[in-house]
């Protein structure tokens, strides 16, 4: 056993996925702790490498992905063991993935389903595991849970069925949920009571919560701490407040410029100019030199490492912004 | 469910009659019953007067009338070759038919969907290319063929199983194998195509996510998406081995049923009896199509009946 004094702790997590044109590094030496009851928001574009990292966390990267280094620890034991990994998914992690209707088997009722994981993590029958399916349920917002738990996922509207997702994550009452775009494939008004939803119900169970989107303003008010990724990498953390409103990471502010507001004014979104690295061939420096309106010749030379600006504030940049620049974006790189 | 069933059976009853005319004018073409049936020396008279018995000489389009007529009260008329209602002489004939056509369609359905969902657990490793290599040998090798060699190799060589007729088990065992290896092959396939996407599935993943166990999702969640497939090709393999494959292998192992009859009453140009043979045999094809299609829905809760029809 090795020491960590919190839930969730990732220690310079390297993940990667060997493909025919070259090795693809998904996750660069992330590291970061989750405490209990606490809730963190992990943001990033596609392909930032932000579902392998939820999914590293349950143990599940697949073959030929593998981890390449560092340790995954779940209060001080490794999830590197798979067995390890196969005790804890479930009954102590559980998972809420983004497409709720490609989440159930489409052929099993909601109740086979619900009561499949009760029966195998907690000491319980098929029918008391059935009641309590029921009564999760109606907790989550479902009405008429008795006749609803005989029901297929295809009887359930997209919010309805992430409802019975969410519930069935939480069955076994686990410590720590990871929710991975679980809003993402919603549509807007559904979104905002689905995020209301887990918000409410991390605070109620004490969960610790693992958000991760592509939305900052997902994230905005769920969450205590936010972690912004890029390329396989962290490059801003810190409390919402702190990011939304000082930035210091370029690829945050962009990132902010990039989101629609209704707090601010503004007559166009910036969007970011050019795409990600290729995550097969990654130089030296900083991976967003290349988009970066800020960078110099230090940026393409050295890679810069986190480092703390304020409590919990922490970026990895040569050259950030100050809180002026975020006023007044700088340089027109941005268009519509 | 039952206005479904009643319109399928309405269906199947028009499909029976359909194939009985195609069956009708085919047997007709294919040569003439009267000459068969005469001894060389025979005369014109001789030839007009049996003729005239059998009912050839009425115009064809009346022939045709009485035949669907009659068969629908599943009077199929007197064998040619052995003189007495056809009818008889076939259903005396299928039940080895029906007790060859299980054996071989249970042996090829069980070990194909074993071998289909091992192979699908784990694909390109040794266990898949092994059942891939074994699966394509059962789909191509002409059974015809493997009979004879099968014969060759364990009934002549190493002496295990009689070489052909009927009797006790060891009479089944070589036919039932042979009837039942290309349903192997393609079960096999199938089964272990939809295994693998089934196993890919995203819900598949995610189920692994939240904690159901490997067993469990290999057993249930895959295994029942599999089956959908499955039962579609399983369906699909009995009618080609009731239809197709029981000729063939009855007529190698001179087992006694409707196939090798068939056989017996085409080379003696009995066109009744090989309508009388067809007519059951499209009754029992068009049954399994409609079990398949129940089938269906018990497995699959999105298919349903009135969606359907």
């Amino acid at each position: 056993m090795i020491r960590s004094d919190h839930l969730l702790e990732i220690r310079n997590l390297e993940v990667v996925f060997p493909t025919r044109d070259g090795t693809v590094q998904a996750v660069r030496g992330v590291s970061f702790t989750v405490d209990a009851g606490e809730s963190l928001g992990v943001v990033g574009e596609s392909g930032s490498g932000k579902s392998t990292l939820a999914r590293a966390a349950l143990g599940l990267i697949e073959l030929p992905g593998r981890i390449a280094g560092g340790e995954i620890l779940w209060r001080g034991r490794s999830l590197l063991d798979k067995r390890a990994a196969r005790r804890i998914r479930g009954r102590e992690i559980s998972m809420v993935s983004q497409d709720p209707m490609a989440s159930m088997s489409p052929i099993l009722t909601i109740g086979a389903q619900m009561t499949e994981v009760m029966t195998r993590h907690l000491d319980i029958g098929k029918k008391k595991a059935l009641t309590r399916a029921g009564d999760l349920l109606e907790k989550v917002g479902i009405p008429d849970p008795g006749r609803r738990l005989g029901q297929y996922p295809f009887e359930f509207s997209g919010g309805m069925q992430q409802r019975v997702v969410i519930a069935t994550a939480l069955s076994c009452d686990p410590m720590m949920l990871i929710a991975d775009e679980p809003t993402t494939a919603l549509d807007v008004t559904t979104q905002a009571q689905i995020l209301e939803l887990i918000s409410s119900l991390q605070k109620d169970l004490g969960l610790a919560l693992v958000l991760i989107t592509h939305d900052l303003g997902v994230v905005a008010g769920a969450c205590d701490l936010l972690k912004v990724l890029y390329a396989g990498q962290i490059v801003e953390s810190g409390t919402a407040d702190q990011l939304f409103h000082r930035p210091r990471h370029p690829y945050t502010a962009a990132l902010l410029r990039s989101t629609p507001r209704l707090d601010a004014k503004a007559d166009r979104l910036m969007a970011i100019d050019g795409h990600p690295p290729d995550l097969r061939h990654v130089a030296g420096g900083c991976s967003f030199t290349p988009r970066c309106p800020h960078a110099t010749t230090r940026c393409v030379s050295a890679s810069p490492v986190l480092q703390p600006s304020g409590p919990d504030h922490e970026y990895a940049c040569w050259n950030p912004l100050n809180d002026r620049a975020v006023q007044e974006p700088p340089m027109g790189r941005g268009r519509a | 469910m039952g206005r479904y069933l009643l319109k399928r059976l309405s269906q199947a009853v028009l499909v029976v009659i359909s194939v009985m005319v195609v069956v009708f004018v085919v047997t007709r073409l294919i040569g003439d019953p009267v000459a068969v049936m005469l001894p060389l020396e025979a005369t014109e008279e001789n030839r007009a007067l049996l003729e005239a018995q059998l009912g050839l000489d009425r115009p064809i389009l009346a022939q045709l009338g009485d035949f669907v007529v009659d068969a629908v009260r599943f009077d199929l008329g007197d064998s040619l070759w052995q003189r007495r209602p056809a009818m008889d002489v076939v259903l005396e004939r299928l039940p080895p038919t029906l007790v060859l056509v299980a054996a071989g369609f249970a042996f090829g359905v069980l070990l194909g969907v074993v071998i289909g969902v091992v192979s699908g657990m784990r694909p390109g490793g040794w266990v898949d290319r092994a059942a891939v290599t074994l699966g394509l040998l059962g789909v191509s090798l002409p059974q015809f063929w493997i009979g004879l060699v099968f014969i060759v190799f364990f009934s002549v060589g190493l002496g295990w199983f009689p070489t052909s007729g009927s009797g006790g088990i060891e009479h089944l065992v070589l036919p039932a194998v042979v009837l039942g290896l290309p349903v192997v092959g393609r079960i096999a396939l199938v089964t272990r195509s939809s295994m693998i996407d089934e196993l890919n599935a995203q819900h598949v993943k995610d189920a692994t996510g939240r904690g159901v166990s490997r067993t469990r999702i290999v057993l249930v969640h895959a295994m029942k998406g599999a089956g959908i497939a499955t039962i579609t090709i399983a369906g699909w393999e009995l009618i080609g081995v009731l239809a197709g494959g029981a000729v063939v292998v009855e007529t190698v192992y001179a087992w006694p049923g409707i196939g090798f009859t068939a056989m017996q009453a085409i080379e003696r140009h009995d066109i009744i009896l090989v309508q009388a043979v067809v007519f059951v045999v499209a009754i029992m094809v068009v049954t399994i199509n409609i079990i398949v299609d129940v089938a269906y829905t018990m497995l699959d809760p999105r298919v349903k009946f009135d969606r359907v029809s």
